[in-house]
């Protein structure tokens, strides 16, 4: 089995770090990782935008990326393997992109002839992943931190997932989880919503900021980087030093 | 009928920056969520959800069998029935049995059917004085305003704010205390209902079984303005018949805690037929129109489900972009996230270019959804199809520039580059202010992750 890392586009160029954390954490739970290179986005964007059509074009590309990957790693050829790989991305939206919406998106691609579904199937959120297919009994860090949680839409509501992350956190010795209050309400990013409607989006996230700030916790842990990336966005802009961490970055920082 | 949907980027912003109005909202959003949740700890949601579902997918899907059953039944009960493509159709006949009974004064209780055809200014026009019974309705009514939420319709007012109003309006003393002023709205309405010759309501279910009207309120005001006057109008959409009797019950114990988070309305009224021979009280007449205008129009289509809608006002309530702006903001008597499905869907995409995409997609409205409508997909579906009506020339090279970087991984790199070493300087805020202005640009990585994962080799 060989994990097939999906990193979205903008972690790819601007958060490297979480991208880099989850593939450490893999590897320490003795994973084979894997990052094929011609993956770039999955078309999220334009898909929520109205844009099938240039969506359809970018989920085609994305999805070859890892159905065609051929390269030999140690001397052996490796290839993806649909009935054994998996996909594993630390983005529950891309990951739900793939997931939840691929398979209509390329139904009527001939090229894939019944393997899109397939191919979701074997698509996993890191802290799904860490869950359901690894058991979470495996990993043990220590991190001294006061933390609270984000749960992003999408991971909760297009994947269902919500006690994962929590479960996972429970694994740190030394970390303290205070529940966000009202933290199953969207933090305002949305996608091109953050710029169609930037008023109400920040509205959105500076009662989230208020709300985090209420727990008195250190760091705004999220499976989403996204959403951090929109609400430390606004902390900056509001002056205040909040902080703000993928999970993966914490689950890294407490196995160093 | 006015589309000021097609406005709404002006309208949001202008209510946006009312701070009043979004502490009001937020306060009565919150509460309602709360009470929501409690009231469905006893019961078991998902299970109801599904069958309320079923329901409305038989009932809709086979909609002209079970109207016709209906029109049997209710014509057998003794009621007028009249379908309406339109809006004036509606109207029309409204005033024509208003005109047969003379009435200069009409009760009415509450009926979003009546607000989205205009029909309480259509009759001032006509010479008849429709007051609207309803408390939340008949606060508006006072302001000369639409309402804003369709279950509460004053949700956008503080408590101080009405008692200003009902100082101004109705000679009441200031007193903000909800039973005070409450009851100086019973003072005036309860002369109306002694003087009113017509009443008008809605109706929240049509039963094919039994040609049965459901009536849900909280107020008793439905009960009186459909029971002390000579005449009863029921005005309401076709889509609101279910097959049975005992379907009720699912949605008896879902539309109250749905709305208001409430067990069980105050009141459900079931309107069978006029007084009959040997009955000394009711309506000499009954009758009930049933309006279409767009609704047919969604039969058959990804979007039939938007149908199902049993108006509890939920995904309002839930609604994170509905608590920062109202209900006004829309333009749409139907605001929030079911009207931003309705108001296009009915009256044509053109008039509401805009809704669809005035959401996070967060999903929470399915979520609550009582009956399962997939909203944010509906929503998202109807973003493409906006998009394919019409698209700015800017917004499409954009996306055709991203969409040909995204394909070719080399250039993707390169893309990347730029854009890194872009973002630390300020030449991308102009670009970019809708998201300079009120967010930081994430700090600049030396190195995207592809290259780290590159030279570890």
């Amino acid at each position: 089995m060989h994990v097939f890392l999906f990193v979205p586009c903008y972690i790819d160029q601007f958060f490297p770090n979480v991208a880099e954390s989850a593939l450490d954490v893999l590897e320490r739970l003795g994973c084979e990782v894997i990052f094929p290179e011609n993956q770039t986005c999955c078309g999220q964007p334009a898909y929520n935008s109205g844009y099938f059509d240039d969506a359809r074009l970018m989920a085609v590309h994305e999805v070859n990326a890892f159905l065609k990957f051929r390269s030999s790693l140690g001397g052996k050829g490796v290839q993806f393997d649909i009935d054994n790989d998996y996909i594993v991305g630390p983005s529950g939206s891309c990951v739900a992109m793939m997931r939840n919406f691929y398979p209509s998106l390329l139904s009527d691609d001939s090229q894939f002839a019944g393997r899109i579904k397939k191919f979701a199937a074997r698509t996993f959120e890191f802290t799904e992943f860490i869950n359901g297919v690894i058991r979470v009994e495996n990993f043990r860090g220590r991190l001294d931190a006061v933390v609270s949680y984000h749960d992003s839409c999408h991971s909760l509501r297009e994947l269902g997932i919500k006690d994962e992350a929590r479960r996972i956190l429970k694994r740190i010795d030394g970390l303290k989880l205070v529940e966000l209050p009202y933290n199953e309400v969207c933090c305002g990013f949305g996608g091109t919503f953050s710029v169609k409607f930037p008023e109400i989006s920040c509205a959105m996230a500076d009662e989230k900021l208020r709300n985090f700030d209420s727990t008195r916790a250190d760091i705004l842990v999220s499976s989403d980087t996204s959403c951090l990336m929109h609400l430390q966005g606004r902390a900056r802009r509001n002056g205040t030093r909040q902080r703000f961490a993928h999970i993966a970055e914490i689950m890294a920082e407490s196995i160093k | 009928m006015a589309f000021e949907s097609k406005h709404f980027k002006e309208l949001y912003k202008k209510e946006f920056r009312n701070d009043q109005l979004r502490g009001n909202l937020k306060k009565a959003t919150i509460q309602a969520v709360d009470k929501r949740g409690e009231s469905f700890e006893e019961v078991d949601f998902p299970f109801l959800q599904d069958q309320a579902k079923k329901i409305k997918q038989e009932s809709i899907s086979h909609l002209n069998e079970y109207l016709s059953r209906y029109d049997d039944m209710a014509q057998k009960n003794g009621c007028n029935l009249f379908y309406a493509q339109s809006p004036d159709e509606a109207k029309s006949y409204v005033l024509e049995i208003a005109r047969k009974f003379s009435a200069r004064n009409i009760v009415k209780s509450k009926s979003m059917v009546t607000e989205e055809i205009e029909l309480v200014p259509f009759l001032a026009k006509n010479g008849i004085d429709a007051v609207e019974t309803d408390l939340g309705e008949y606060i508006v009514q006072l302001a000369n305003e639409k309402p804003s939420h369709i279950t509460t319709p004053a949700i956008h007012k503080s408590r101080k704010e009405i008692a200003e109003l009902f100082h101004e309006k109705i000679g009441s003393e200031l007193n903000s205390d909800p039973k005070f002023l409450t009851a100086e709205a019973r003072k005036v309405l309860r002369e109306k209902f002694l003087s009113g010759e017509v009443g008008i309501s809605g109706a929240n279910f049509l039963i094919a079984e039994t040609g049965d009207a459901v009536i849900i309120e909280n107020e008793g005001n439905a009960r009186l303005s459909t029971s002390s006057v000579r005449a009863h109008i029921i005005v309401t959409g076709i889509e609101k018949v279910i097959p049975k009797f005992s379907d009720l019950r699912i949605f008896m114990r879902l539309l109250g805690r749905s709305s208001t988070g409430q067990k069980l309305t105050s009141y459900v009224s079931i309107i069978r037929g006029p007084r009959s021979n040997d009955e000394k009280d009711g309506p000499e007449e009954v009758h009930v129109v049933l309006l279409d205008n767009g609704r047919s129009g969604l039969l058959g289509t990804e979007y039939q489900d938007v149908l199902h809608c049993i108006r509890c006002g939920a995904c309002l309530n839930v609604c994170p972009i509905y608590r920062n702006i109202g209900g006004h903001a829309y333009g749409s008597v139907y605001p929030g996230p079911i009207g931003s499905l309705v108001t296009p869907l009915y009256y044509g995409k053109g008039t509401a270019y805009d809704l669809p995409f005035a959401s996070t997609l967060c999903g929470n409205c399915t979520e609550v959804c009582p009956v399962g409508i997939e909203i944010h997909h509906h929503l998202l579906s109807l973003r493409h199809e906006m998009i394919s009506m019409k698209k700015s020339l800017m917004q499409s090279l954009i996306f055709r520039n991203y969409r040909m970087t995204m394909l070719r991984p080399k250039r993707y790199d390169l893309m990347g580059k730029i854009a890194r070493l872009l973002s630390k300087t300020n030449l991308l805020n102009h670009f970019m202010k809708n998201w300079t202005a009120y967010r930081a640009l994430p700090h600049s990585p030396g190195a995207s992750f592809r290259e780290i994962y590159r030279n570890k080799g």
